[in-house]
């Protein structure tokens, strides 16, 4: 495989899992870019497990993630309550600190990052794999009791505790699953790139990241899974000339979708044409004209 | 000599996606008459003003100011060229005073801002003594009478108010009533939208009945008031 | 006695520039109906406009300064169409995330496609040195002094716009109840965009003033002035405007201080700090709000 294809496929499984990250909690009605945070607290935690403290990858993944659980729950305290903007900036603010602090840690490598990470075998099919488990996971939520009452939420928030749901609480669990997830993204990045560097957890991920998000889709799990990819490629595969507007096209994308259809390409609707189309197609595969259906 | 017709609505039908709000409305209001709308909540009075007021698209049909067409105006203009409407639930600036809620009413107000002043405070004596209060401390009655006064101030040529009886106190009722028809008797048309049909008919000279979305009746306030379909509706029968 | 003085007169300077920058956010917040991220961004755009202008006509400063307002008001006033939508929904969490896609454009904008994103620096003159007064080792200078009126006078001039002019009564109007607005007959999207062209303006005057202090800009210039601008903003409370200005002057004390006795560094940590103890403490802002 291509060196180019490789880099590809494992950031897109990245970038697939810091906006499911994002996706989580924006359904429950906030801005929450929590998972930036801790994908730079799962890298350089893992790395440095597994470089400087001989830990095999799967204890280095595991309590990276776990650790990412730790540093989300902590605030989501706090932010489980506040407004979507309040969340928004504190986790901002989250992600410049976060930085700052490992800038200053001399044992990560401070500002000159942290280099020669083992190397793990199978590395792009594992990422997708738990690009698989945490899709089936995010996919049971939006089906559950839950998922529906956030359906609802998410246009009417009074309506939720007549539905006997406790957005303090959904939100904090989705403030931790997020974190846990982007701390499950760092260790990927980290063991996948073999050096890391504090500016890579930096805002402009973010920024991407909502990109993908909002214009694939905002209101369905589909969109991130489907569009990342072709958004990414857009970035990989552009033409020299071209290639340096991306940030700039990007950015003219997000804006011309919230201006045009807000919630992204995917939505509620389209989904529901696919699935009947689907089911239609299927039915005349599975009916034979001669076994009379 | 028949009096000058103010208002006319045309066939008028507003829908919002698939909810058909009004459906080929017509009515017509004539200089100094006080007309009564009439009809359950939700039977469409409300959504009538607003379209006169520009807020709502009409689909299909005409509105006629002054024998102008409004139908496609600008809320803004139609405000300045003389329509006003008291909204429901009261529609003043609660952290502004009550005199800078005056003043807003007057925005289109090109001259005589003093007048009009003076006339507000002649109807609503509470108005001049709390000028410097903030709108929101004042007692729902008050509100009320603030948000009239706000569109009075606006020197209006017909005034439309939309259940100002809502959430009042039965003194309060009788005080605004009252109001209402010194108001006309100083010369304002009126076009009243209210859910208390037998106050309403009751100082009106003429009255619609809705319902979802349709008028089923109309007339004079007392050939309305005598309908045995009305009485039962809307009035508690007998 | 004569540092504590100096580091009052730098923060305060420093403060007004802030106390500006989150007047005219706060004023997008409450009219426009929108959360503009990307306001901060606007401003260093301006700066670069600011430096371009200068260039072009060698450094003829009144041009220039009236240019850079005009391109502040212009940039702003080139976003409002985009907002509209939403603002007129009411979606205004959504805003902010295509306030989030502007961010991108213009950083790119700043980080690639001026100057081939090389951080650009003022003409030193501009800063205005030359100190006008001493108290012992304290300073004024004239950069200072022009600062804190300019930046001073602009956030008053507005604030008596705003409280005791017929205009201004619109626009608290509009922020109050944008359908009490509507019955009024103030018209919606003049008033709106008038308050992104006042709001341009305000950062037009920000720009200037940042460039004397700063004498320098690059891209990322933007991301650092947000976290400033959004800590005050989240600390007096989102639209709070007096409240905005008064934390506005705080965190320009503070930073002064702290940079006098602890490392640079650690000023960016203040903003940082600032909004984290507020979020967590108290999530609508430590001053009570009404506009």
């Amino acid at each position: 495989m291509s060196l180019a294809l490789s880099s590809f496929l494992q950031l897109v499984a990245i970038f697939i899992l810091l906006g499911w990250g994002i996706y989580l909690v924006y359904r429950a009605g906030q801005i929450y870019n929590g998972p930036v945070y801790t994908m730079a607290i799962g890298a350089y935690f893992s790395a440095y497990a597994a470089r400087d403290l001989g830990w095999p990858f799967g204890l280095a993944l595991v309590t990276a993630v776990g650790l990412g659980a730790l540093a989300s729950y902590l605030p989501a305290l706090r932010l489980s309550k506040a407004s979507a903007f309040a969340t928004a900036i504190a986790t901002i603010a989250l992600i410049f600190i976060g930085q700052t602090v490992i800038r200053n840690l001399d044992f990560l490598g401070g500002a000159y990052g942290f280099c020669h990470i083992p190397r793990v075998e199978h590395l792009i099919p594992l990422s997708w794999i738990f690009v698989a488990i945490i899709g089936f996971f995010i996919y049971r939520l939006d089906h559950s009791h839950v998922g529906r009452a956030m359906e609802v939420i998410f246009v009417d928030r009074d309506v939720a505790a007549s539905l006997g749901i406790d957005i303090r609480k959904v939100r904090l669990y989705l403030q931790v699953a997020s974190g846990m997830i982007g701390a499950l993204a760092g260790v990927l990045y980290a063991f996948n790139l073999g050096t890391i560097q504090v500016a890579d957890f930096n805002f402009s991920l973010l920024l991407f990241s909502y990109c993908f998000l909002f214009v694939g889709g905002s209101t369905t799990m589909w969109g991130v899974l489907i569009f990342t990819p072709v958004l990414w490629a857009l970035s990989v595969f552009l033409p020299q000339g071209i290639a340096a507007w991306r940030d700039i096209i990007y950015g003219s994308l997000l804006i011309t979708i919230l201006v045009l259809r807000p919630n992204g390409v995917i939505d509620k609707d389209v989904l529901r044409v696919v699935g009947i189309k689907s089911r239609a197609w299927l039915g005349r595969l599975t009916t034979h004209p001669s076994t009379g259906g | 000599m028949a009096k000058p017709n103010i208002l006319t609505v045309e066939d008028v039908s507003v829908s919002y996606g698939m909810v058909k709000a009004l459906s080929h409305v017509s009515l017509e209001i004539n200089e100094g008459e006080i007309v009564a709308l009439i009809g359950a909540n939700g039977s469409g009075k409300s959504t009538l003003l607003e379209t006169i007021l520009g807020i709502h698209r009409v689909n299909s049909g005409k509105i006629l100011f002054m024998r102008k067409p409004i139908t496609r105006m600008p809320t803004d203009k139609i405000v300045a060229s003389g329509i006003c409407l008291v909204p429901e639930g009261r529609g003043i600036l609660a952290p502004m005073t009550v005199l800078e809620n005056l003043q807003m009413g007057a925005y289109h107000l090109k001259s005589g801002f003093d007048k009009y002043l003076e006339r507000v405070y002649q109807h609503f004596s509470f108005i001049s003594e709390r000028s410097k209060q903030k709108a929101g401390t004042l007692s729902g009655g008050q509100q009320q009478m603030l948000s009239i006064g706000r569109g009075l101030m606006s020197a209006p040529k017909l005034l439309m108010m939309d259940e100002p009886s809502l959430g009042l106190a039965p003194v309060m009722v009788e005080e605004l009533f009252k109001t209402i028809v010194d108001l006309n008797r100083e010369g304002y048309t009126v076009l009243l939208a209210e859910q208390n049909a037998y106050k309403a008919l009751n100082i009106a000279h003429r009255g619609y009945a809705f319902e979802t979305g349709s008028i089923v009746l109309s007339g004079t306030a007392e050939e309305l008031a005598g309908n045995t379909k009305v009485r039962n509706a809307y009035l508690g029968g007998g | 006695m004569d540092i504590v003085l100096a580091q009052v007169i730098n923060g305060v300077a420093v403060g007004s520039i802030y106390a500006l920058l989150a007047t005219g956010f706060n004023l997008l917040f409450l009219v426009g109906g929108v959360f503009q991220f990307a306001y901060p961004h606007l401003v260093v755009l301006t700066m670069y406009t600011f430096w371009l202008v200068l260039k072009a006509t060698g450094d003829n400063l009144a041009v220039s300064i009236l240019a850079t307002i005009g391109a502040g008001m212009g940039l702003s006033v080139a976003t409002e169409p985009l907002f509209r939508p939403l603002a007129r929904r009411g979606a205004i969490v959504t805003t902010f995330i295509l306030s989030l896609g502007i961010v991108i454009v213009f950083s790119d904008i700043m980080n690639r496609q001026i100057h081939y994103g090389i951080p650009i620096g003022f003409p030193p003159a501009l800063s205005g040195q030359e100190a006008l007064a001493r108290w012992g080792l304290a300073t004024i200078t004239i950069g200072q002094l022009a600062t804190i009126l300019g930046a001073i006078g602009a956030v008053v001039g507005f604030l008596y716009m705003l409280y005791r002019t017929k205009r201004g009564r619109a626009f608290r109007t509009l922020a109050q109840s944008p359908f009490v607005a509507r019955l009024i007959g103030i018209p919606i999207t003049k008033t709106s965009i008038l308050s992104y062209l006042i709001a341009g303006l305000l950062g037009g005057v920000s720009a200037v003033f940042l460039s004397m202090s700063l004498g320098a800009a690059a891209g990322s210039l933007g991301n650092i002035l947000a976290v400033k601008v959004f800590a005050v903003a989240m600390f007096a409370g989102l639209g709070n405007l007096k409240g905005g200005v008064i934390a506005g002057l705080i965190l320009g004390l503070v930073e002064s201080f702290v940079m006098g006795y602890l490392r640079g560094d650690w000023v960016y940590a203040v903003s940082l700090g600032m909004i984290l103890v507020v979020v967590m403490w108290k999530p609508e802002g430590l001053f009570s709000s009404d506009v």
